[in-house]
């Protein structure tokens, strides 16, 4: 699968997620969608710079990657902020129903709004250049 | 820092929680960063008159500030600033209360720089936290 597959992919489930989150039963769903969403875009980006993961769905190596891809570091604090974000409340939250309504559709919001800064990143990011983007 | 100097609500634990983490105390500088942010949080509802001495409370202390708080600046992405940052100290709060059960998921689990990874995020909302409390909206 190709970067810009991934990427169509990402695109994909956090549409899927936006719509799933409109009803209360069907939130916790949305949640783990917008985890696998933004996974594949981070593997978007990866692939735009020819980094191969060996683990791709660890958390650590993606934050590795962003560390990697996102020169200007308040942006790339947010998005590690972001990915612990998703991975410990939305992500965790699919296992465990931790979380109230309100709050599950808050940290939904900003898991959308994640994966969308991610996949405009993985856009942007030159292909196998290597090149650090803002 | 002189004795005279002024600490902000936070910003002695979140000291004392890099402290701890930099000798390897991971369970225990978590506990203070988590302390360091509803410290401040605390800090920050007196202001609204919120209460903040639990989790639940300090949940909707953050949703109240958010509900405050101007759009997303140019640059920035998130609706839920503050809870962002707030889900950050929450999973300082988990590797604390839970470490054991943590260790045992691979999945979830931190590895020791992880503890240093979120400091600088903690370091911001802290401040940020104190902004609002003193009404200076400069970050």
């Amino acid at each position: 699968m190709s970067g810009d597959e991934h990427n169509a992919i990402a695109e994909t489930l956090v549409e899927m997620a936006a719509n799933l989150a409109r009803t209360s039963t069907a939130a916790l769903v949305a949640g783990e969608l917008v985890w696998g969403a933004a996974i594949h875009a981070c593997v978007a980006i990866a692939h735009h710079l020819d980094w191969r993961p060996q683990h791709p769905r660890q958390k650590r190596e993606l934050d590795r990657l962003l560390t990697h891809a996102v020169a200007e570091h308040p942006v790339r604090a947010d998005l590690i902020d972001g990915l612990n974000m998703v991975q410990r409340r939305l992500h965790n939250h699919f296992y465990t129903g931790q979380l109230g309504d309100i709050e599950l559709a808050q940290y939904i919001t900003g898991g959308i709004e994640l994966v969308q800064r991610l996949i405009d990143i993985a856009s942007q990011t030159p292909r196998s250049s290597g090149s650090p983007v803002a | 820092m002189s004795e005279t100097e002024t600490r902000l609500p936070g910003e002695a634990l979140l000291e004392a929680a890099e402290r701890e983490i930099g000798k390897g105390n991971l369970r225990e500088g978590a506990g203070l960063v988590w302390d360091a942010t509803m410290e401040a949080l605390a800090a920050a509802g007196a202001r609204y008159g919120m209460p903040c001495g639990n989790r639940e409370e300090a949940v909707e202390l953050v949703n109240h500030l958010d509900d405050l708080a101007d759009p997303p600046a140019p640059g920035e992405f998130y609706t839920y600033r503050n809870l962002v940052s707030f889900s950050v100290a929450d999973s300082y709060r988990e590797e604390h209360e839970n470490r054991e059960e943590l260790l045992g998921d691979p999945e979830f689990r931190w590895e020791p720089d992880e503890y240093t990874l979120y400091l600088d995020s903690i370091r911001r909302f802290i401040k940020s936290l104190n902004n609002q409390t003193t009404g200076n909206t400069k970050q």
